[in-house]
């Protein structure tokens, strides 16, 4: 496996009013192409900062991050909207769809800009929207979906132009738990399914516990790591629970 | 509680042990078998507190007894269900046990023990989240399985709680 990308004791720094808050102070990670990352923190602990250094939102200040072993901090505005564009897609919590274009054009629009041809726009919303399941949803505008669909459309967006990493920003915030598990299974079947790498930042510990491996984040920093491969018997954990509560 | 489980069914009607058998195997989603020796304990002690009593015997030979629930079953069942839970017992962490000891002990390095623990409840809620999905339309072992989740979660939190505090508890010693 190869590392898609890679931070080296990385740092982030905010000034706010004469005061500094340092924000990140000093990650190192790396993470394989076709895993499925959570990194977990109460809110505070620098996971989406960590977040948008790595989606090549925002500049480290100090340390080096790493995408396919290109240096992000030597890239100029335009090189890093270009990899933005083609090779990270991002998913918001607040969705950030587009109020006045439909389901369909929402997704459209992401290949558009990173220059798709017309026919095979066509051709990938399509296959997109069946992914996510709202084919019968196309032409609807996003207020008129629910948390769950908006969230779906704001997958299926980020992975118009096939990016080799996708990044969510607690994916399952504004859901509750049954629709969430809908999501988190649909970013594992991106992961598992299509090869694409995936990284979460999330506070739920449930929405982790999808993950092949977990980050947990404290004051900035790297407090553990956990592995996570591999599913559970369901049968014998249900076995399990009951031996328990009967006595 | 296995009693009151079978107080419970033979308050809807008369049952005799296979019937018993059956009925808990379904509420329980068909994951685990009940053995007929637990079921029939539980009658013989039952009708000796008076709580339950045979009905009929079949007369084919091999003694198939229906108990049914007598009044004082019946008041002790609903006595039972009217009265309001306290959560003692659950509150016991046996994993703060070992952290006292650990400290107690000399051994330091809390934030070691508190990665495997995390480790091993985070593998247990991926389990249970699997199993609160694929039982999604059986109403009780759903809310069993999400009161685990629910449980769990606070568990994971208590660790980073665990982690902070210790960590000063090191550092200042």
């Amino acid at each position: 496996m190869s590392t898609i990308i890679e931070t080296r004791n990385v740092h982030r720094v905010f000034g706010l009013n004469g005061m500094t808050v340092e924000a990140v102070r000093g990650i190192s990670l790396a993470v394989q192409a076709g895993e499925f990352v959570a990194i977990v923190g109460p809110s505070g602990s620098g996971k989406s900062s960590l977040l948008h250094m790595l989606g090549a939102m925002d500049r480290a200040s100090q340390g080096e991050v790493l995408f396919e072993g290109q240096d992000l901090a030597r890239l100029g505005d335009g090189q890093r909207t270009d990899l933005r564009a083609s090779k990270i897609g991002f998913v918001f919590q607040t969705f950030n769809l587009m109020p006045t274009l439909n389901v369909y054009e929402n997704i459209e629009i992401a290949m558009r800009l990173g220059g798709v041809p017309r026919r095979e726009r066509r051709q990938r919303t399509g296959d997109l929207l069946a992914k996510v399941g709202l084919t019968q949803r196309a032409r609807h505008l996003p207020r008129h979906l629910s948390g769950g669909e908006r969230q779906r459309v704001a997958i299926a967006r980020a992975l118009a132009n096939r990016p080799r990493l996708l990044l969510a920003d607690e994916p399952t915030g504004n859901l509750d738990s049954r629709t969430g598990t809908g999501i988190l299974e649909l970013l594992r079947a991106v992961c598992s399914q299509d090869g694409q790498t995936v990284i979460i930042v999330t506070h739920d510990f449930r929405a982790a516990s999808y993950a092949d491996r977990v980050l947990v984040l404290r004051d900035g920093r790297i407090r553990g790591e956990t592995r996570l491969q591999g599913d559970l018997d369901t049968h014998q954990v249900l076995g399990q629970l009951l031996e328990l509560e009967l006595g | 509680m296995f009693a009151y489980t079978i107080l419970g069914l033979l308050a809807r009607q008369p049952h005799h042990g296979y019937d018993l058998k059956r009925a808990i195997e379904q509420a329980l989603g068909g994951s685990r078998e009940i053995n007929f020796g637990q079921i029939y304990t539980t009658l013989g002690r039952l009708e000796r507190d008076g709580l339950a009593e045979v009905q009929s015997e079949a007369d084919d030979g091999r003694g198939k007894k229906t108990y049914r629930i007598t009044a004082a079953g019946r008041r002790e069942l609903e006595a039972w269900l009217d009265q309001p839970v306290v959560k003692n017992e659950s509150f016991k962490d046996a994993f703060l046990v070992k952290l006292i000891v650990r400290h107690l002990a000399g051994y330091g390095d809390a934030l070691a023990a508190i990665t495997r623990q995390r480790q091993a409840y985070l593998k247990q809620l991926r389990g249970l989240t699997a199993l609160a999905a694929e039982k999604a339309d059986q109403p009780f072992v759903s809310l069993l399985a999400e009161g685990a989740i629910l449980h769990l979660q606070a568990d994971l939190r208590w660790l980073d709680l665990c982690d902070e505090r210790l960590e000063s508890l090191e550092s200042s010693s």
